[in-house]
């Protein structure tokens, strides 16, 4: 090929995912209307685009919240006792569990009901009662960890179950700490598992907030997703909106309740998600966050600076891991982990390299952690808060992410806020086109996936599959028996009539719960209770792509 | 004179809501000339296959992430002999170890298993083959 059309090659036009066209390079020029003090601000101070403290990580560094869980409550009991002793730890040096439970938990059912025949423990951990919390929790300090409570629908109701535990074991319940991540919305446009008809999706999120903020303090109470956004196909401008515009959709239906905006607001985090081109993800989350404390402070008029300020966990992007050659994912999570420290999250979760094909294995979810430790011990990245603030190219991108960011949640503001844009499948079609989009993208060579793609090995995909016990469901069926037996059935029966007069009286959903959960009612007793009074939201038609011409970088 | 189009049944099962591949195989195997049914979400195997014998299909392709394959792949052909389709075929895709092949096609008589990554031409070509068209 002559040099001359070399270049032209070269200089082709280049755009990141969310149709951004990339100068070659930028300059001071790019930033010519741009205020140190309006835009940036210092770190720790609005509008939070430099990270949300103003010590950076000199403090205490991000916390490794890798996410786990599988079989029964006491694997996973074990597997928590392996992470922390490879290094995994929280906050202050407190005990950070991160847990996923499994498809019938997620979705409401106990693990002897007939739909959740293939799934359980699978993929997550099962609960069916308190019992099961109990041996989940085994030999673990509840006042002195930050629990991650993954579960959207029944999130509630797995909350006051740890509530509930914690009352038996005597501990205080303003000690409790963590989150909760209590969002049916995202689990209907991301996973279409079970959720509650829209308004009752946000009646169930309103109380449950309602409670943390009168009893549990230190619980946070609403995970904001982007992260399955983006694993759906989702462009990182949509990944950072969607839950943007969900926030501003629950803190009106919180406002509504009575609750002031400083009262809650502070106590949202977000997820999200670490994908393959490197400073568009960084730019995203820069202006994510000033998004964000815009939203709190100038459109709700938060008094308090301090509530808009946005926490993330981030988990680095599972899609991008691929099945060819699993060791290359090593260097492809140590690339994501690596940018979002520098973008300044504060919980990280990184995947392990095997992750594409099974449940970590132990060894592949050891050098996940380590990869953590490295990035904290050896770079210096703790040492510096926001080290790419002032690059002319970060700084341009994240003001153009910014006005990406805004122009997706006007639109869906125009259309009546996020439940009704849900509602009308516009949400699902956009994230449909644009993962269509994504793919065809791959298929037609445009994006190149190492070993996928291109730099192709012949060789056959293996690997030690994870474990299950084969048997795992037949325990836990035979405890739910045994439970059962043992139990004062009489009570549970007030107990369950006791949260469908929660439902349908708008009384308080999490005193039932509670009370429900110590009485030994099953988590498919309880969310069959409460379902039985809300209802059922399911899909009408699936949403494919329409004929949308594609076309690389323009969105 | 057309050829009879291939029918295709694209399915997944139980809690397994992850469509994103399962949308992406059945608007791609349209394109390439069958004709496809999607049964969406939470669907029990017994369901698929009251579907597949309604819908006439020639082969059933299984979408599955949660290590099921073996146990769903089992039923589901259970469920169609009594149905007395026990002829209609069975393709598989998702996240399926290598290991586990020999039993799906060997013992339980999958047609095709189809593993992550694999382009979308050959995708088309091998289901084809599956259902001897060209």
């Amino acid at each position: 090929m002559n040099k001359k059309a070399e270049k032209e090659i070269n200089a082709k036009e280049r755009y990141t995912t969310s149709g951004i066209p990339l100068k070659i390079y930028y300059t001071t020029d790019d930033l010519e209307n741009f205020s140190y003090r309006e835009n940036l601000g210092n770190p720790g101070e609005y509008p939070y685009t430099r990270g949300i403290y103003p010590m950076g990580y000199r403090h205490f560094a991000w916390q490794q919240g890798n996410i786990m869980g599988f079989g029964l409550p006491e694997d996973t009991n074990k597997r928590q006792k392996y992470i922390m002793g490879a290094g995994a730890q929280s906050y202050g040096g407190k005990v950070g569990m991160n847990i996923a439970f499994d498809n019938p938990t997620v979705n409401g059912y106990d693990s002897d009901h007939p739909l959740a025949k293939y799934e359980v423990g699978k993929g997550g951990v099962l609960i069916d009662s308190l019992e099961d919390m109990d041996r989940l929790f085994d030999g673990l300090p509840l006042d002195n960890m930050n629990v991650g409570l993954i579960i959207d629908t029944p999130g509630p109701i797995i909350l006051a179950m740890y509530v509930a535990l914690a009352d038996l074991r005597g501990i205080p319940r303003s000690k409790l700490s963590g989150v909760v991540r209590n969002n049916p919305l995202a689990r209907w446009l991301f996973s279409k598992t079970s959720i509650f008809p829209p308004k009752n999706s946000l009646r169930s999120m309103v109380d449950c907030i309602k409670f943390c903020v009168q009893e549990l303090p230190n619980m946070n109470v609403l995970i904001l997703d982007g992260y399955d956004c983006r694993e759906v196909g989702s462009t990182a401008a949509q990944e950072m909106a969607y839950p943007l515009a969900k926030g501003i959709e629950v803190i009106r239906a919180c406002l509504k309740e009575g609750l002031t905006i400083d009262d809650f607001a502070g106590k949202f985090s977000f997820f999200l998600s670490f994908y393959n081109h490197f400073f568009e993800e960084i730019a995203k989350i820069r202006a994510g966050r000033r998004v964000w404390a815009k939203i709190c402070s100038e459109k709700f008029g938060a008094k308090n600076a301090k509530t808009g300020a946005m926490r993330i966990h981030l988990q680095t992007a599972g899609s991008t891991l691929t099945a060819q050659e699993p060791l290359n994912n090593i260097a492809r999570v140590a690339v994501q982990a690596l940018g979002a420290t520098l973008a300044g999250v504060q919980s990280l979760s990184t995947c392990s390299y095997d992750e594409a094909l099974c449940i970590p294995s132990e060894k592949a979810v050891r050098v996940a952690i380590k990869t953590q430790k490295i990035i904290e011990h050896e770079t210096g990245i703790c040492d510096v808060a926001d080290p790419l603030g002032g690059s002319y190219y970060v700084e341009t991108l994240t003001n153009e992410m910014e006005e990406k960011i805004w122009k997706i949640i006007n639109e869906i503001e125009k259309r009546g806020g996020f439940v009704k844009a849900m509602e009308t499948g516009y949400l699902e079609q956009e994230l449909v086109n644009a993962s269509f989009r994504s793919q065809m993208e791959i298929e037609e060579g445009k994006k190149i996936i190492v070993g996928v793609n291109k730099y192709v090995e012949n060789e056959p995909i293996m690997y030690a599959p994870f474990t299950y016990n084969p048997k795992t469901r037949e325990i836990a069926v035979e405890r739910l028996l045994e439970l059962k037996r043992k139990r004062d059935n009489k009570k549970v029966e007030e107990a369950i009539e006791n949260v469908k007069n929660a439902a349908c009286t708008g009384g308080s959903l999490m005193a039932a719960y509670i009370e429900a959960a110590k009485a030994w009612a099953t988590l498919g007793e309880i969310y069959g209770a409460v379902k039985e009074v809300f209802g059922e939201y399911r899909e009408e038609t699936p949403i494919f792509p329409r004929q949308v011409k594609w076309q690389v970088g323009r969105v | 004179m057309g050829q009879r189009k291939l029918r295709v049944l694209i399915a997944k099962t139980g809690f397994d809501a992850h469509d994103r591949g399962a949308k992406f195989i059945a608007v791609g195997l349209r394109d390439g000339g069958m004709e496809v049914v999607y049964t969406g979400c939470f669907q029990t195997v017994e369901a698929i296959a009251g579907i597949a014998v309604q819908e006439d299909v020639d082969i059933i392709g299984l979408s599955i992430l949660t290590s099921s394959h073996v146990d769903v792949v089992r039923d589901l052909k259970r469920f169609l002999e009594d149905k007395g389709r026990g002829e209609i075929k069975i393709i598989c895709g998702g996240i399926i170890p290598q290991q586990d092949v020999p039993v799906l096609k060997e013992e339980l008589g999958v047609c095709d298993v189809f593993f992550p990554g694999t382009p979308l031409k050959e995708v088309i070509e091998r289901v084809r083959k599956v259902g001897n068209v060209t």
